[in-house]
């Protein structure tokens, strides 16, 4: 049940870390959203913390909320957005820096996008803590957009909060489930 | 079985990335991929439609010219029928008439 909760507060987290919502408790958007990504890394430092110590703890908050922050918008779309089309991410379709080596273009180069995006936010309490799980849950990132694509692809509902609701709920869920 | 049972976390872990990843592939596929193919199949149509409207206006433009070939074909010969018929009051014009029937219809010059 615990585990469920901090899923949820994940969920939550990382999807109002993200855009298009009303900026809360009278801060700025940007200064709102830096808020979230501290908290929402906040989990990974305090696991890192537990299991290695202070400096382990705010080295993985730190890098953690870095990766928080990379961009990641060549992938959310998972190839159902085209060059030139309305809506496309404001950076095109350009590979970001972490994905140029991954081949192929579409949907499933988009997709190991994604699972690469998640990786770096997971991968250095995974190191920290020693836990390959916790460093590899990163890439259920690519799974909670796939599944909200899949729910938009069949029901046309718009999805857009959703997919980054699943992915919060995931990584968090993730780790809560393998500490606790 | 022991395996399983120790590491079902991480298989489960596994298997959702796999089946979402399998089934997010299909319907993005399905839906995607059936959308490209209407839109080519529209390509293909109207670049037949253009085709025949292509070969229709030729078709008219051809008749235009045989029935404007046919009239001219007419006169002609009504002028002709005229200029042998009374060539003193056509003389005037009887040579020059019949030269440009013979140069048109790729014939000696008239003597």
């Amino acid at each position: 049940m615990i585990e469920l909760i901090i899923a949820m507060i994940g969920g939550l987290l990382y999807r109002m870390r993200g855009a298009h919502h009303e900026p809360l408790l009278g801060l700025s958007g940007r200064a709102q959203k830096i808020l979230y990504m501290i908290a929402f890394s906040s989990i990974y430092a305090t696991a890192a913390f537990c299991s290695t110590g202070t400096w382990a703890g705010l080295i993985v908050w730190a890098v953690t909320f870095g990766a928080i922050t990379t961009g990641h918008a060549s992938y959310i779309d998972l190839a159902h957005v085209v060059d030139g089309s309305t809506g496309a991410p404001a950076d095109g379709q350009t590979d970001e820096w972490y994905g140029r080596w991954i081949p192929g273009t579409g949907y499933w180069h988009e997709f190991a996008g994604l699972a690469v995006s998640g990786l770096l936010i997971t991968l250095p309490c995974g190191l920290a803590t020693l836990n390959p799980i916790i460093g590899l849950s990163g890439a259920l990132k690519a799974p909670a957009y796939a599944i909200g694509w899949l729910i938009q692809d069949w029901t046309e509902l718009n999805m857009f909060f959703a997919r980054e609701a699943f992915t919060g709920f995931l990584l968090w869920g993730a780790l809560a489930w393998v500490i606790l | 079985m022991m395996f399983v049972l120790a590491n079902w976390k991480a298989i489960l872990a596994a298997a959702l990335i796999v089946g979402s990843f399998g089934a997010g592939w299909q319907v993005h596929g399905w839906k995607y991929g059936a959308e490209q193919t209407a839109a080519v199949v529209a390509t293909q149509k109207a670049e037949k439609a253009d085709y025949k409207v292509a070969v229709q206006t030729e078709e008219t433009q051809a008749k235009t010219h045989q029935a404007e070939d046919a009239k001219a074909q007419t006169t002609i010969q009504t002028v002709i029928r005229y200029v042998k018929a009374d060539p003193a009051y056509c003389g005037i014009h009887a040579d020059s008439v019949l030269q440009l029937n013979n140069q048109r219809e790729g014939l000696p010059p008239a003597k």
